[in-house]
């Protein structure tokens, strides 16, 4: 009886003290950080978005289906399919920059909020050009709320609301525009001001654009021209 | 132990009948009988009527056979309770009581009556979970051991192809044609979804690697390689037997890792006989390969049967052998630098000379001791192949270690220790731009022999010489794109057992499974792929450590309930690492060097993963009369790769055994053992490490600037664990003495909470998320029969197994309806799992069809006479069989035996790229038709004037306009016809995959060992003519063996047919003997 208590100690403390020690530690990715730097994020968005958008320019949709090219394959990119090549890939950026949004305001470091605003501005402009209405207000919220069927928003809804996210970034590198990385600014070196440049001719290419259906255009227009 | 008796057994009753039999006491019996009886003495009633010493006298006569019974003598005399002599021409053998049954001077009863139970009533014994040796009886499962005999008749050098046909419910699939190809095992079907549904292996009680990994895609990112599968690192002449253990019940024992089925391998010990032996055996075998696509021969190079155009990739062009000379691939310029014609003829040996005689010669040796105090077996086994690709093969050498030393009375340690080696210089490629593929595609008008020189003359190591610039020389990719690997392995445990009290055990082990594997990959300049040459190293390490206990309390009792228990715990520790550098570019042709990487080419990619599980498990067995069994199991596993608080699963597992005909008290002479058994278990499982949390991934720098991705497929970290809950149930029956064994199981399996990754929209940011959802449930019956239809001077035993699985998948997911497992051909093949299908189904893109009316069905054209692709996605096929039938023989008249397997699949499909991308070029015999008005062409005039005679008519009808059909009127030419009806249209290369093997022949002739005894030491000696997949029958009659026909690319694809190695047929012949 003794020896059999002995054992079921043994066993019990086997069991139970030790079954779960460590697996924390041992299921911790060590191949990648769970948390980087926001500039990281700023060279892969300013690149990425740059070598798409040359490559369509050049060789894909809308210069193949503007005919500027010739593809003579009677391909997708000629016969209007635009297939889902831009759509992926403009959410997968638009969602690196909301994670660099993040990992900028989590560190203090607002320039790169600003900056992301004018690239998901970019991006999501150029995805509601191609396709009209499209998930916006929802969309990329999977890891916060876990919301996996954003619905669509109207086109003309994704303007306006663009519209005053590129007003926003202009108002925010004015601001807090300075502290972009300089070397990982592919595009502008970190410069706040050619920042809110892009910021405000993009929502003038914008409001040029949608100006025939929306009133207040042109006042928006002067008022960017205006902006100093 | 028992193997080796029953061979032992075997031998004897191929004897004459009078010599098979013996006289103990008045009751005649066989030798077999006797011996069995003897050995499970829980059957024989030692009940004597006289002293122990009087005992001692009384012997057995068996009739004079010395050589056979030789053996059966020296194993005897190992066992302390049976005495042997030979005496001239008798074999005596004597019975010592052992002490404790029969203490001496214990008065007994009346003299001894021996019942006549059949071999399978006393049940054979099988290793089960966790090594635990049972009474075939007292299983409440299925359950197959193959014997050494099974595995090295006709030895594989990856001994999992043996497996195939032999067991029940055991779906074996080699990968390829080469003896290194890994090999695909499936128990019961296929019932993980995001899992490789491969079983667990244990050998010798410690769980190994992975049987299957992924094969490597190189730099190249086409030709994919396969480095074998771990578990082929066992040789054949090393393995005592293997344990299949099917169901969950079965495996239960084994925990989350058991899911798809249990692999239990012994090797061999030196306990099996006593004293000092050697045992040597050598194997050649020659592997030719004959199952080719059907390739045409009557026209060449060109578009079309008039084409000037004579350099081209497709072989729609003019006739051959006409007497003509046209500009070739090889013309050589005259002095105005014009092509100079040359003999139009073709070149019908063309692939077949490309590919030479394969070799695999296998050498092993073992050497074995056993004495009182132990044992110990040590073997050195060498295998060396030449593949059937000019300039592969594969090496190996292994090295085993297996002993036991009895410390005292009461404490033994036992070790198994394994060493191998692999080494390739360059292993085949399969896939895309693979030597198959470029070899299939040569045209009809190249001789293959003059491509041997590959280098174009004076620009050697930069150009090569190939017919088409758009196509790799196959010798260039076997003799310079090369794929080497260095596997070097290192398996063994420790293993202390201390029996206490007479009824309590304990032992404890640790195991370790460790292999660094070197990969290196070269492409040289002007390679299709990489026109300045590539080269990738990479290195893999594995490693995986099981310590376990386990205390089993075995109480005597002296009623007809017994009662035995036993628990143990086990800490599994696994770490994987990955270290690789590549380059696409290199400075210098022909220095594989990293350091010769163009400046910022090189990718570095390193992973590292570990995960453990820790375990306790309790197994309790009651029976009563020792013919009811209850055998209760109980695991609690805590995995490292699951969230807290769902990281804990338990499962519990019932068998009950009954054997009815001992129950029933029958003693009918036609049925001589019946018994029932069924189980019920569930089993969980966890996942892969890191899948709860997503982590951010470097991408590659920009210049000099790091950047950083996220990952799209997000994780989840409330992910439970995994369970499936089966049912089996089952009879095994033995009818007439043995001469018919029958047994047959139904089992049901579902698979519930499965961990899979869904697809989702990435405009929530994720593409796919992981999640726990489905039920697949896989039901199946398996029947096996054992007959011994002639029993004379020829004794004929025929094994027959039958499997049928039904796969089905029950539900998803809420969320997701149809779900992609895998997708080839550029996603038009998609392996979908919707509700209520079957896995394995593929779905593909059909033609437009007519609706209603008179050419309801038939295909509507489009203007031009053209199919017109369908947009919905359709079922076209599964790949898994409808049913799979094993047939084993063996036939032994006096010292020959032959054995011979044969294989047969029914059903199931696969669609062949392979295929596809021959007719589309008109390289098989198949695209002949309508090429010319002497193979059925119409005339017709083409839009340029030209009146030619390949015209044909697409099978379909025309559109009206005003909603009325008409049958097609629009002539095309073939080549058109041939494009348009199988390169978009896969169901038109989806071919039925039911096929018949001889998998196995083997001839053997044993010596007489009387004639040995001229040679000293030399004893055992035999000689067996052996072949393996000696002839394949396919329904689809098309040149493709369906076995070996599937894709390897990054994963491996079944079901469908990328470029791999033609079938071979291998013959050959092993020499075995003893000193």
């Amino acid at each position: 009886m003794k020896r059999a208590n002995i054992l079921y100690s043994l066993l019990t403390a086997i069991t139970f003290t030790s079954c779960t020690k460590g697996f924390e530690d041992i299921n911790t990715n060590p191949n990648s950080p769970s948390v980087t730097r926001p500039e990281y994020h700023l060279t892969e968005a300013v690149t990425q978005t740059a070598y798409a958008y040359a490559e369509n320019g050049f060789t894909r949709r809308p210069a193949a289906l503007g005919r500027y090219i010739t593809l003579i394959r009677n391909n997708d990119y000629e016969l209007f399919r635009w297939t889902s090549v831009d759509w992926s890939d403009i959410y997968q950026r638009a969602m690196v920059i909301k994670t660099m949004q993040q990992e900028g305001a989590a560190t203090g470091q607002p320039a790169y909020v600003a900056a992301g605003n004018v690239l998901l501005a970019f991006n999501i402009a150029y995805l509601t050009d191609l396709y009209g209405d499209i998930p916006y207000s929802k969309a990329l919220q999977s890891v916060e709320n876990g919301n996996i069927k954003p619905t669509y928003d109207r086109q003309e809804d994704v303007y306006k609301s663009l519209l005053s996210l590129l007003k926003e970034a202009n108002t925010q590198l004015m601001t807090a525009g300075n502290g972009l990385n300089a070397s990982a600014d592919a595009m502008f070196s970190g410069d706040a001001l050619k920042w809110r440049k892009l910021a405000n001719s993009l929502r003038l290419r914008m409001l040029l654009r949608c100006s025939k259906n929306y009133t207040t255009a042109f006042t928006e227009m002067q008022e960017i021209l205006n902006n100093k | 132990m028992l193997v080796i008796l029953l061979t032992v057994c075997s031998q004897l009753s191929a004897q004459q009948p009078m010599e098979r039999m013996i006289t103990f006491k008045g009751s005649a019996l066989t030798v077999q009988q006797f011996l069995q009886q003897v050995k499970s003495q829980q059957q024989l009633q030692f009940t004597f009527d006289e002293d122990v010493n009087a005992l001692l006298s009384r012997t057995i006569r068996i009739r004079k056979n010395p050589v056979a019974l030789k053996e059966a003598l020296d194993w005897l005399s190992a066992d302390a309770s049976i005495q042997c002599r030979i005496l001239n021409n008798y074999a005596i053998l004597s019975v010592i009581p052992v002490a404790q049954k029969t203490p001496p001077g214990t008065p007994v009863s009346a003299s001894m009556e021996l019942p006549q139970p059949s071999t399978k009533a006393l049940g054979e014994v099988v290793v089960t979970a966790l090594g635990i040796k049972k009474s075939e009886r007292n299983l409440g499962y299925a359950v197959t051991q193959l014997s050494a005999k099974d595995v090295s008749d006709v030895p594989q050098p990856n001994v999992m192809n043996s497996l195939a046909a032999r067991v029940p419910g055991v779906s074996v699939r080699s990968t390829g044609a080469d003896p290194g190809s890994s090999v695909m095992v499936t128990i019961r079907g296929q019932s993980s979804i995001s899992k490789d549904n491969q079983p667990l292996y244990v050998v010798d009680g410690v769980p190994v690697a992975p049987a299957i990994q992924n094969p490597s895609q190189a730099v190249d990112g086409k030709q994919t390689v396969d480095y074998g599968s771990p578990i082929s690192d066992i040789s054949a002449d090393d393995i005592a037997s293997i344990t299949v253990l099917k169901g969950a019940s079965a495996a239960a024992l084994y925990g989350s890792r058991a899911g798809s089925g249990v692999i239990l391998i012994t090797t061999k010990s030196g306990a099996a006989k006593k004293g000092l032996g050697v045992s040597f055996n050598s194997t050649a075998m020659f592997d030719k390969a004959w199952m080719f696509p059907h390739f045409q021969h009557e026209f060449g190079s060109g578009d079309w049967t008039g084409s000037d155009n004579t350099i081209s990739t497709g072989a729609w062009g003019p006739k051959l052998n006409t007497g003509r000379k046209l500009v070739q691939w090889n013309s050589p310029l005259d002095e105005n630098g014009q092509p100079v014609p040359l003999d139009w003829v073709s070149h019908p040996d063309r692939v077949k000379d490309f590919f030479r005689t394969g070799q695999t010669f296998t050498n092993n040796i073992a050497v074995s001791k056993s004495t009182d105090a132990g044992n110990f077996r040590l073997s050195y086994g060498n295998m060396q192949n030449k593949g059937i690709v000019p300039n592969t093969g594969l090496k190996r050498d292994n090295l085993t270690f297996s002993g036991t030393y009895h410390l005292n009375k009461s404490i033994h340690v036992s070790t198994n220790l394994a060493y191998t080696n692999n080494r390739s210089d360059n292993r085949p490629s399969a896939y895309t731009e693979s030597v198959t593929m470029q070899v299939y595609k040569l045209t009809p008008n190249v001789d293959i022999h003059a491509l041997r020189n590959y280098w174009v003359p004076g620009r050697e190591g930069l150009q090569q010489y190939n017919p088409y610039s758009t196509d790799d020389n196959p010798w260039l990719i076997a003799y310079e794109e090369t794929n080497s690997y260095t596997r070097n392995r290192i398996t063994g445990n420790v293993q202390a057992s201390f029996d206490i009290r007479p009824d309590l055990t304990l032992m404890v082990r640790t195991g370790l499974d460790y292999y660094a594997l070197n990969e290196d990959q070269r492409r040289p300049f002007s390679a299709k792929r990489n026109p300045r040459g590539a080269y990738v190293v990479k290195n893999d390490h594995f490693k995986e450590q099981n310590s376990d206990f386990l205390l089993t309390y075995k109480p005597v009792i002296k009623s007809p309930l017994k009662v035995s228990v036993a628990a143990g715990g086990n800490r599994m520790d696994q770490e994987v690492m990955t270290n690789a550098q590549s380059t696409g570019i290199l400075t210098l042709p022909g220095v594989y060097n990293l350091s010769n990487a163009a400046a910022g080419s090189l990718v570095n990619t390193q992973s590292y993963t570990r995960k453990r599980i820790n375990s306790v498990y309790g197994i309790g067995e009651v029976s009563y009369n020792n013919y009811l069994f209850l055998n209760l199991t109980a695991r609690n596993d805590w995995s490292s790769t699951l969230p807290k608080g769902n990281n804990s699963y338990f499962y519990p597992s019932v068998s009950l055994s009954a054997i009815v005909s001992d129950i029933l008290n029958i003693k009918w002479q036609e049925l001589s053992y019946l018994k029932l058994r069924a189980n019920w278990s569930q089993v969980g499982a966890d996942t892969d490490p890191y899948q709860l949390y997503n982590t951010v991934p470097f991408s590659t720098d920009w210049g000099s600037v790091k950047r950083a991705t996220i990952s799209f497929n997000q994780k989840n970290s409330l992910l439970k664990p995994e369970i499936a809950t089966s049912y089996e149930a089952g009879i095994d029956a033995s009818f007439f003495k043995d001469r018919i064994g029958f047994n047959l199981t139904w089992y049901k399996t579902n698979n519930r909470n499965q961990i899979i990754q869904v697809p989702t929209t990435i405009a929530s940011g994720a593409s796919t998320m992981l999640i726990n959802a489905g039920n697949i449930q896989n039901s199946g019956w398996e029947v096996g029969l054992n007959l011994v239809p002639v029993k004379s001077a020829i004794t004929w035993k025929s094994d027959i197994n039958f499997t049928r699985n039904v796969n089905k998948v029950i539900t998803l997911t809420p969320a997701v309806t149809s779900y992609m497992l895998g997708s080839t051909d550029g996603s038009n093949i998609q392996y979908l799992i919707r509700e209520g299908t079957k896995m394995g189904d593929f779905y593909t893109r059909s033609w437009v069809k007519v609706k209603e009316g008179p050419y309801a069905g038939q295909a509507l054209l489009n203007s031009n006479g053209l199919q017109q692709q369908d947009a919905e996605f359709v079922k076209i096929g599964n790949y898994n069989p409808d049913f799979m039938i094993g047939f084993n023989n063996n036939l032994q008249y006096k010292r020959l035996t032959l054995n011979f397997l044969i294989d047969w699949r029914k059903g199931g499909s696969y669609y062949s790229y392979v295929a596809k991308s021959l007719i589309q070029d008109g390289r098989t015999k198949n695209t002949l038709r309508g090429r010319d008005a002497a193979h059925g062409g119409l005339t017709w005039t083409d839009a340029n004037g030209t009146l030619r005679d390949d015209g044909m008519l697409m099978e379909g009808v025309l559109d009206n306009g005003d909603g009325s059909y008409r049958p097609n009127d629009k002539i095309i030419d073939a080549a058109t016809y041939y494009d348009n009806k199988y390169w978009k249209y896969y169901e038109n290369e989806t071919y039925t995959a039911t096929y018949v093997k001889l998998k196995e022949v083997s001839l053997t002739y044993a010596f007489n060992n009387i004639l040995l005894q001229r040679i000293p030491f030399l004893s055992n000696l035999s000689l067996s003519l052996i072949g393996s997949n000696l002839y394949t029958w396919t329904a689809a009659r098309n040149g493709y063996d369906p076995e070996i026909t599937m894709s390897l690319s990054n994963q491996r694809y079944q079901g469908v047919g990328h470029w791999t190695l033609p079938g071979t047929r291998s013959y050959g012949a092993k020499l075995s003997c003893n000193f």
